[in-house]
C-alpha cells in the first residue's frame, strides 16, 4: 500500500510565502483534489512533493521512506509521477518516444517491456494515433495529454496532475474523468489540481483549498465546499460558477 | 491487448549505414591510391570529423555548450609527447593512452565546469581551457611556453609514418562516429535527446541529468583527446597556442551549426564543408575568413537546423537511424 504523507511543509518566495505549514495524508487507490485562487500556491505544492522545489522545512514521506532530500529523477523513479500546468513536451522527440523516455528512465524498463509501458499510456490517453508525430508538432490540448502519458509509462503510484483538463470540451473532459477513476481504481494515489470543481468533485475523495499557502480546509468535498472560508476566498463566485457547470 | 511493435531503421538507414561502412573501407585503401601529401591533408578532414563530432554529442545531445573543448585537444596532443618522448612507448601506441589521459583530465574538470550553467558554464569551459594551457606551458619537460616536438618517429619512412597516421586518424573517426551512434540508439541516448529539449522534463520523467551529462562530457573529452594526439602525429609538434587556441571551438561550433546540430549526419557534412573551404580558400588570407562568415550567416538565417538538418533532417531519410517508429 502506498502512501504519502506531506507534514509541515513551508517554502517562501523572497517575501512571499507560497507553502505555509501544509500537511496531509494521502493512501493509495484515494484521490485528493486541490483547489484555491490562483496564486494559492497549488503549483508550489505540487513541485515540493515532486520534488522541483526543495521546502524550507516539512517532509514528504512516501511508503515509510523520507525522500524530502531525494532529487526530482529520483522521487520519480520511487514512484511520484507529475504532470505540468504548462507542458513541457521532448519538441525533437516523437510522442512515442516521449512516452518511451519515461518508461526506460522513470519506469526502470528496458526494450520491449519500456515499449509495452509507452504504447500503453499512449492508449489510455489517446495519443496513439499521433505516436510517430514529432512532439512539437501537437496542439496544446495534446500536449496537455502526453503530460499525462509520460507521467503514466513511468509507473507512478502516486500521480500528480496540474490541470489537465482546461480546454477540453464536455466529452473530452468525461474521458479524462473516466481515465482518473480507472487509475485511482488501479491503485494510484491521486492529486489533482483543476480548476473545473464539477469534475474534480466526480474522482476526487477528498478536497483541500489553499489560499496564500496555507491549506484553509481539507476534508470531504461537499462540505469544503461548502465551508465559509472557501466561500469568502472565491468571493462567491468562480467556484458556485464551477459547481454549477 | 494490441500487439507492440517498434522499428529503428528503414530501408534508407540500412542502406545509408551499408554505404558509410563501404565508404570507410574505400578511404581506408587510400594510402595505396594517393600520394601521402593527399592522405597527410585528409587526416585533417577526420580530425574534424571527430572534434565534430564530439561537440555535437556534447551541445546537440547533452545541451552542454563548451567553448572549452581545446584543453582536451590539447592534453591530447600533449600527453603523446609525454608517452612518447619521454616514456618511450610508440607514438601510435600512444594514441589510445592519449584519448584516456584526456577523459580522465574531463573528470575533475568536469565537478568545477558543472557548478555553472548556460552561458556561465560555456565561459567557465574557456576559463578552465586556458588555465590547463597555462599550467601545461610551465612543464619543463613538454617545452614550456615554446613546445616540443615529436621526435621518436623520425625512424619511420615518412610515407609509412603518415599512412600509419592516416589509419589512425581514420579509425578514430569512423569510431567516434560509430560509438555515437550507438549511445544515441540506446536508453541513454534517448534520454539525452530529452534533456536537450527539456532539462526539467526530463528529471521529472525520472532521467538523471547529472550522471547523462556527465557521461557525456566524459566521452566528448575523451575523443577530442583522441583527434588531439592525431594532430600531434601529423604535425609533429606541440605548441600551447597552437593545439590550446579557442579556435578549435569556434571550428567546432562552426562545423556543428552550419552541418546540423541534433544529428549524427550533420556535424560529419559540417566537416566536409569547413575542410573544403578551408583547402579551396586559405591561401586568400582574410578572404577566407569572411567567406567563412558569410556560410555561417547564411546557413543560420537560411537553414537554421543546418544543411542536413534542414534538407535531408526533415524527411524520414536517415544515414544513421536512431528513432523509434511505433507500428
Amino acid at each position: 500500500m502506498t502512501t504519502l504523507v506531506v507534514d509541515g511543509l513551508r517554502r517562501r518566495f523572497g517575501p512571499l510565502l507560497v507553502a505555509d505549514d501544509i500537511s496531509f495524508r494521502l493512501d493509495a487507490g484515494r484521490a485528493l483534489g486541490v483547489v484555491g485562487p490562483n496564486g494559492a500556491g497549488k503549483s508550489t505544492l505540487l513541485n515540493l512533493i515532486s520534488g522541483a522545489l526543495r521546502p524550507e522545512a516539512g517532509t514528504v514521506t512516501l511508503d515509510g521512506r523520507d525522500v524530502t532530500a531525494r532529487s526530482a529523477d529520483e522521487r520519480c523513479r520511487l514512484g511520484i509521477g507529475r504532470t505540468h500546468q504548462v507542458p513541457r513536451p521532448f519538441t525533437d522527440l516523437t510522442v512515442f518516444e516521449n512516452a518511451l523516455v519515461a518508461a526506460g528512465a522513470g519506469g526502470g524498463l528496458r526494450r520491449t517491456a519500456a515499449y509495452r509501458a509507452a504504447s500503453a499510456a499512449l492508449d489510455r490517453t489517446g495519443l496513439r494515433k499521433y505516436a510517430n508525430e514529432r512532439a512539437g508538432r501537437l496542439p496544446l490540448l495534446d500536449r496537455k495529454r502526453l503530460e499525462l502519458a509520460r507521467a503514466l509509462a513511468t509507473g507512478p503510484s502516486v500521480l500528480l496532475l496540474d490541470e489537465i483538463g482546461g480546454g477540453l470540451t464536455e466529452p473530452e473532459l468525461r474521458i479524462l474523468i473516466d481515465t482518473v477513476i480507472g487509475l485511482r481504481g488501479a491503485g494510484l494515489a491521486v492529486i489533482w489540481i483543476e480548476h473545473i470543481v464539477h469534475a474534480l468533485v466526480e474522482v476526487v475523495d477528498e478536497l483541500l483549498c489553499l489560499a496564500t499557502g496555507r491549506v484553509i480546509a481539507h476534508g470531504e468535498p461537499s462540505a469544503v465546499l461548502g465551508s465559509r472560508e472557501v466561500r469568502e476566498v472565491y468571493l462567491g463566485e468562480e467556484l458556485e460558477e464551477g459547481i454549477a457547470g | 491487448m494490441t500487439a507492440v511493435v517498434v522499428t529503428r531503421a528503414g530501408t534508407a538507414g540500412r542502406v545509408g549505414l551499408s554505404a558509410a561502412g563501404l565508404l570507410a573501407l574505400l578511404l581506408a585503401a587510400a594510402p595505396y591510391l594517393v600520394t601521402s601529401d593527399i592522405t597527410h591533408t585528409l587526416v585533417d578532414l577526420f580530425v574534424f570529423v571527430v572534434i565534430a563530432t564530439m561537440w555535437n554529442l556534447l551541445a546537440g545531445y547533452g545541451g552542454l555548450v563548451s567553448v572549452g573543448q581545446q584543453a582536451y585537444l590539447g592534453a591530447g596532443a600533449y600527453a603523446v609527447i609525454a608517452l612518447s618522448v619521454h616514456g618511450g612507448i610508440n607514438a601510435f601506441l600512444a594514441v589510445p593512452l592519449a584519448a584516456l589521459a584526456a577523459g580522465l583530465l574531463a573528470v575533475p574538470l568536469s565537478f568545477l565546469a558543472f557548478r555553472l550553467h548556460g552561458g556561465y558554464f560555456a565561459i567557465g569551459t574557456w576559463v578552465l581551457a586556458e588555465v590547463v594551457k597555462l599550467v601545461t606551458a610551465q612543464i619543463g619537460p613538454l617545452g614550456k611556453g615554446s613546445g616540443a616536438s615529436l621526435t621518436t618517429v623520425s625512424g619511420y619512412d615518412p610515407d609509412i609514418r603518415v599512412a600509419y597516421t592516416y589509419w589512425l586518424a581514420l579509425a578514430v573517426a569512423a569510431g567516434s562516429v560509430t560509438a555515437v551512434y550507438l549511445l544515441i540508439r540506446t536508453r541513454t541516448g534517448l534520454q539525452l535527446t530529452a534533456i536537450r529539449d527539456d532539462g526539467i522534463a526530463a528529471e521529472a520523467a525520472g532521467v538523471r541529468v547529472r550522471r547523462a551529462k556527465r557521461l557525456v562530457y566524459l566521452i566528448a573529452g575523451t575523443g577530442t583527446g583522441a583527434a588531439g594526439a592525431i594532430v600531434c602525429l601529423n604535425t609533429l609538434t606541440v605548441q600551447p597556442e597552437s593545439v590550446f587556441s579557442v579556435q578549435w571551438s569556434a571550428y567546432m561550433i562552426f562545423m556543428v551549426v552550419v552541418g546540423g546540430i541534433g544529428t549524427i549526419e550533420g556535424p560529419i557534412v559540417g566537416a566536409l564543408l569547413f575542410f573544403g573551404l578551408q583547402q579551396a580558400l586559405s591561401a586568400q588570407g582574410p578572404v577566407y575568413l569572411i567567406i567563412l562568415g558569410a556560410v555561417g550567416v547564411a546557413v543560420v538565417l537560411l537553414a537554421p537546423r543546418g544543411l542536413w538538418g534542414s534538407t535531408v533532417g526533415r524527411t524520414s531519410i536517415s544515414v544513421f537511424p536512431v528513432g523509434h517508429t511505433l507500428r
